[in-house]
């Protein structure tokens, strides 16, 4: 061992080296190498950001941001045009429509609707012009009358006949209102009230009013149809709107009103310590 | 064209030992690409040391120092594919390593606080500058020791991230010259210019300990 200079000049180099001898002990690297090690499995089987999948590894570039927004802009182009044609489903007759009719968007001449009503129910029949639908009904024989498919959900092109259940009363009819809605709906109300036979298309009455300027103006909200359904009624939508065009009849606003409330008690019951609301 | 850079890029190696060692690593580098992916193992185990420590000079943070050190690796790992041996792989893991602390360091300006490894005082060199310091010994000696270190950090850590960065490289890690400014980008005179401006700052910072 070299004797050590006390009187050796200490200068800034020496002091840095000094700086040398700071040094993890052992342990630190054990640790340091399982964390690395951890890391390292993280990065191979981690997953990759999306952008990544694009990458064309010979090239050495990943996909232009283009393409992302070209997507985004058709999406969005498809729930647009999706919203439109299914924006007069959201009219519901109960809340915006006094009569018992179903709002619908017609381009087409009110014969093709009629013959095509006719041929089959629940069908889907071609329609070249159309481009939506929308399915209410009402009958001018006061029935009560249920949708079976209040819901149509056609694309393009697609015309559809929603049949109703009738009465006992009659036995074999059924009331279909059809309704063609076209891209550009102008002509925005049409009501097809057909009964059992094609011969009986006489009584189908096709009603024109003015479109409704703005789809959204006639659209619920969600919070809207929530409302609506847990505080208003808890009858089908046929029912109440009937209830709505034809109160001035007494004995029937009577006998909906018990249907009513029969519904309204069955919705509640309780099980255990619990009260269970159907909705 | 790459041949010649590749030898230019062997030119900027300092020794022959560094040379030698080059070779090596891109030996394994090389089989690391071919897809031995436990190869890359012995290089870690080969620089860990050198590239926290590097970090950890920069930082004087050993927590920080340690997973800035772990994510160079990583990151050397995941483009190793890209590694063409136009410099040494330990230049290439030193560049790495040290851009990823100054991003660090420059995002986290406001930030720093101490967390410094013990300096041991019976190494050779600390013995011979603790000696040439102090005359105390025992338990009054570790606390000088202890307190130049905090000085001497602190000093570091007035200084700005590139001229702190030359520092280390030169007088701590021992690099040349040209391996700095292959690293850090920039030109020997450069390199030159900001350790001998660094080393007067420290001086000024450090003057109490300094002795003549």
């Amino acid at each position: 061992m070299m004797p050590i200079d006390p009187k050796k000049p200490v200068t800034i180099e020496s002091l840095l080296h000094l700086k040398r001898s700071e040094r993890p002990p052992q342990e630190f690297w054990q640790q340091f190498d399982s964390e690395l090690r951890a890391k390292q499995l993280a990065a191979i089987v981690g997953p990759k950001p999306w952008y990544r999948f694009g990458k064309i590894r010979g090239l050495g570039m990943a996909l232009p941001a283009s393409v992302g927004v070209a997507a985004a802009f058709g999406a969005a182009f498809l729930s647009v045009h999706e919203f439109r044609s299914a924006s007069p489903q959201a009219v519901s007759p109960r809340v915006s429509n006094p009569m018992p009719a179903a709002v619908a968007s017609i381009e087409a001449p009110a014969e093709n609707i009629s013959a095509k009503v006719v041929s089959t129910p629940e069908t889907s029949i071609s329609a070249p012009r159309s481009t939506a639908v929308l399915v209410a009904a009402t009958s001018p024989t006061r029935q009560s009358i249920r949708p079976k498919n209040a819901d149509a959900n056609l694309g393009a092109g697609t015309l559809v006949v929603t049949t109703l259940s009738a009465r006992p009363a009659f036995p074999d009819p059924f009331t279909g209102a059809v309704s063609v809605a076209a891209g550009t709906t102008e002509t925005s109300m049409s009501l097809a009230s057909a009964v059992a036979t094609p011969a009986e298309w006489t009584q189908a009455a096709y009603v024109s009013r003015p479109a409704q300027s703005e789809p959204l103006a006639r659209t619920l909200t969600p919070a809207d149809e929530r409302r609506e359904a847990l505080l208003s009624d808890p009858l089908p939508n046929s029912a109440s709107a009937w209830t709505s065009a034809n109160s001035s009849d007494p004995r029937d606003v009577s006998e909906l009103s018990q249907e009513r409330l029969a519904q309204a008690v069955r919705r509640f019951g309780v099980g255990g310590d619990r009260l269970l609301v159907r909705f | 064209m790459l041949d010649a850079i590749k030898v230019l890029g062997k030119t900027l190696v300092a020794s022959p030992e560094r040379s030698k060692e080059a070779d090596e690593d891109l030996a394994v580098v090389r089989q690391v690409q071919a897809g031995d992916v436990a190869a890359f193992d012995r290089l870690i185990f080969k620089y860990r040391a050198r590239i926290f420590g590097v970090v950890y000079h920069l930082t004087s943070n050993r927590e920080d120092a340690a997973d800035l050190a772990q994510d160079a690796f990583i990151k050397a790992f995941q483009s190793i594919h890209r590694f063409q041996g136009q410099a040494s792989f330990f230049t290439w893991l030193y560049r790495i390593a040290i851009n990823a602390t100054l991003s660090h360091l420059r995002k986290n300006r406001r930030r720093s606080f101490f967390s410094l490894e013990k300096m041991d005082p019976d190494e050779p060199v600390s013995r011979e500058v603790l000696a040439a310091l102090t005359d105390k010994g025992g338990a009054e000696r570790d606390t000088y020791t202890r307190e130049l270190q905090e000085k001497l950090n602190e000093a570091m850590q007035k200084l700005s991230i590139n001229h702190r960065t030359v520092v280390t490289l030169f007088e701590i890690d021992g690099l040349s010259h040209q391996e700095i400014a292959e690293i850090m980008h920039c030109s020997i005179g450069t390199v030159r210019s900001r350790l001998h401006y660094a080393k007067q700052l420290l001086q000024a910072e450090m003057v109490s300990y300094l002795r003549r």
